[in-house]
């Protein structure tokens, strides 16, 4: 029956995938480019940044589809003192006599439609004129020439002869800007972050140093990790249990960052053991001290995981069983236990696998990894959105898929499991 | 109290109540700078209980402070968290239908991506400051306790004291609220605590990456600082142990507590 077979399976898995990866495009479009969490192009560019500059940025970003730095000259004549026309980042402000402001014109994305608004609050007197010109012909076809149209030879009151020059940018639809967004992502087309270079060439180079320092770390971790867990599991509520439990406790307690920077202080300074030397020529003498912080730090919520899973496989009533018809223990472990905690231990351990391309963010910044974690680290101090939004999206695919391989993986060792899924 | 009884937990109390007098202190002291005028890099002793740091400042005084900081952290942001979580998870729930669809799809894009990543991400987007480092972890922690209220408001959905009350005509609200939240109680306490303590070691490592909250003294920013001052390179190991100990301290005090209340004779479940 197809409600109940592989191929229905496979289906309804693909969809859910597809579904959160969309989710996750989603998000990362509201938190990083709708303005919801504030501008990304302030942002990155700092305070008071300069108009061009913004715009330019926000062309990059997909915000503008056009921008032009000078697109219109306004030049104003007529009798003086009674209004006056100040030039500012954004806007083209309108100051009466009495310093009250008339009108702004957003001189962003002006559109026809703000035109009278802007008109209906001033006060007009036949022998003032207000021009406009275009300095950007090809700008023509545009809105613009639409505005121009509309100023050119209209009455203001105004005080002066200054003329402003207005940028004047076409705003790209955020639905439009979200499409655009997700068809380059899923061509894994990341674009280029605010220092100019690519990011995909980037994520390669910096991903397999990443995973120089996490996969040895990982390693070493789940087999201190696991040995822990067999010894503790058999002898539950025994002194060695608990202070292993303690200690696990402890040490999740603490920061990892209080601890990496604790055990660097130590081994790295006071006893001297591992020399603190640059990533470049990397050697297996300067990873030794990063692996195996990384690897205490690791062992012990990997030892939680494992003790309650084993835990849990002791006390099934099939293991219950075996004792009771005269098995040794350890061959009731090897056979029952262990068996029947693997498929929950390796699918545990599957999921470890996106965060080993991922690295630390703390231990590349402490021991100066060009890694991905310190990547990453930077694109956030800077609100680089493109290098920010390519990890985020590549890192949630990989959990994504390792989340399926685990899935299948428990259901190939454990055939429960699809029993419970069908129910 | 039970959780009084055994020496672990009145331990567990102690530092509770010791981190809850600091904040208290912390939020007492009108300025944390007033310890200006001592001498820098002092090491604990008479003259400073816990030292001082590169301008003099008194380490307690900013341990003190910090309690504060992270008091208001880990209570706002997992307060939200949690608040926002119960609620969702109670009518989504309660009432399977777009809501529940919509909820479901969000929580999975969320825990789709790792947690400190998307909280990195958020305050990267929001900019350096208290309100983006609340928001930030309480965008990512809701959804623990979303889907566990979830599934339990399911399970208890079908139960017979519900039914009964749905028989007699009580309003899906008042169900809610009179019968399934004493059940919740345990959980919610549990994931809160949980969220404390995820919070004080986010604003950690947000701090430590430049991304904290830069007009508040913190733990996480005092960590930091003991690395951008190379305090251990220099022997002045009390500023990064003050603040470590104070976190962990309690860090273990929140989740112990949250466990023991949640075990309190006479809740459901």
């Amino acid at each position: 029956m197809l409600a109940t077979g592989p191929l229905f399976r496979f289906l309804t898995r693909s969809l859910r995938l597809v579904a959160q990866a969309l989710g996750v495009v989603l998000l990362l479009f509201l938190v990083l480019e709708s303005g919801i969490a504030g501008d990304p192009a302030e942002r990155a560019l700092g305070d008071r940044p300069s108009l061009r500059r913004l715009g330019e940025l926000r062309v990059e970003l997909g915000e503008y589809e056009r921008f032009e730095a000078s697109a219109l000259e306004v030049r104003l004549s007529g009798n003086p003192g009674r209004v006056s026309l100040v030039p500012e980042e954004n806007n083209l402000r309108i100051v009466g006599i009495d310093g009250k402001t008339l009108a702004i014109w957003s001189t962003e994305s002006i559109t026809l439609a703000e035109v009278p608004d802007a008109w209906a609050t001033l006060s007009l007197y036949d022998n003032q004129r207000l021009d406009a010109r275009l300095l950007n012909p090809a700008l023509g076809r545009l809105p613009a020439d639409g505005l121009v149209a509309a100023l050119r030879g209209t009455r203001l009151v105004v005080d002066s002869r200054r003329a402003a020059q207005a940028p004047w940018a076409q705003a790209r639809p955020s639905w439009q800007r979200f499409l655009h967004q997700t068809g380059k992502l899923l061509r894994f087309d990341f674009g280029r972050g605010l220092d100019g270079q690519a990011i995909g060439p980037a994520l390669r180079e910096r991903g397999l140093r990443s995973l120089a320092v996490a996969f040895p770390a990982w390693l070493l971790s789940t087999v201190c990790a696991l040995s822990l867990a067999i010894l503790a599991t058999p002898r539950p509520n025994s002194r060695l249990d608990r202070h292993l439990g303690s200690a696990a406790a402890g040490v999740i307690a603490i920061s990892g960052v209080s601890w990496v920077l604790l055990l660097r202080g130590w081994f790295a300074a006071d006893l001297a053991w591992f020399p603190v030397t640059a990533w470049d020529p990397p050697s297996l003498h300067a990873l030794a001290l990063p692996v195996l912080i990384w690897a205490f730090l690791g062992t012990w919520p990997d030892f939680q995981v494992f003790r309650t899973a084993l835990g849990e496989a002791a006390r099934q009533p099939h293991t219950q069983a075996a004792r009771a018809r005269g098995l040794d223990e350890s061959t009731v472990w090897r056979r029952h236990v262990v068996q029947s905690a693997a498929a929950t231990l390796v699918a545990y351990m599957v999921l470890a696998l996106p965060f080993l391309v991922m690295g630390s963010l703390i231990l590349e910044q402490v021991f100066v990894v060009p890694g991905l974690g310190a990547y990453l680290a930077e694109a956030a101090r800077t609100a680089d959105a493109a290098i920010l939004r390519a990890i985020t999206f590549l890192l949630a695919l990989f959990y994504l898929l390792s989340q399926c391989l685990g899935d299948w993986i428990t259901g190939r060792l454990d055939p429960r499991f699809h029993a419970e899924e069908l129910r | 109290m039970k959780v009084a009884r055994t020496h672990w937990a009145r331990w567990t109390l102690a530092t509770y109540g010791a981190c809850a007098l600091l904040a208290g202190l912390g939020w007492l002291g009108s300025s944390w700078q007033k310890g200006l005028n001592r001498v820098e890099h002092l090491p604990p002793g008479a003259g400073a209980w816990l030292g001082t740091h590169q301008l003099g400042r008194d380490i307690a005084a900013m341990v003190a402070q910090g309690a504060w900081t992270a008091f208001l952290i880990g209570g706002l942001a997992a307060g939200g968290a949690t608040l926002v979580g119960a609620l969702l998870g109670m009518g989504s729930g309660w009432r399977p239908g777009w809501l529940d669809r919509f909820a479901l799809w969000l929580s999975s894009a969320v825990s789709a991506i790792p947690g400190m990543i998307l909280i990195l991400v958020i305050a990267a987007a929001m900019g350096p400051g208290l309100p983006a480092l609340i928001v930030a972890i309480a965008a990512v922690s809701w959804v623990s306790v979303y889907r566990l209220v979830r599934a339990e408001t399911r399970r208890l959905r079908e139960e017979e004291f519900v039914q009964t009350a749905l028989a007699q005509g009580e309003s899906s609200i008042g169900i809610l609220v009179r019968h399934l939240t004493p059940h919740f109680v345990p959980l919610v306490l549990v994931q809160f605590g949980l969220g404390f303590v995820g919070a004080i070691q986010a604003e950690a490592v947000l701090s430590f990456l430049g991304l904290g909250a830069p007009e508040y003294a913190s733990w996480g920013r005092m960590i930091a600082e003991a690395w951008t001052w190379d305090d251990l390179g220099h022997g002045r190991w009390w500023r990064l142990m003050a603040a470590s100990l104070a976190l962990g301290g309690l860090a273990i005090s929140v989740l112990t507590l949250s466990r023991s209340a949640a075990r309190r004779p006479g809740r459901p479940l």
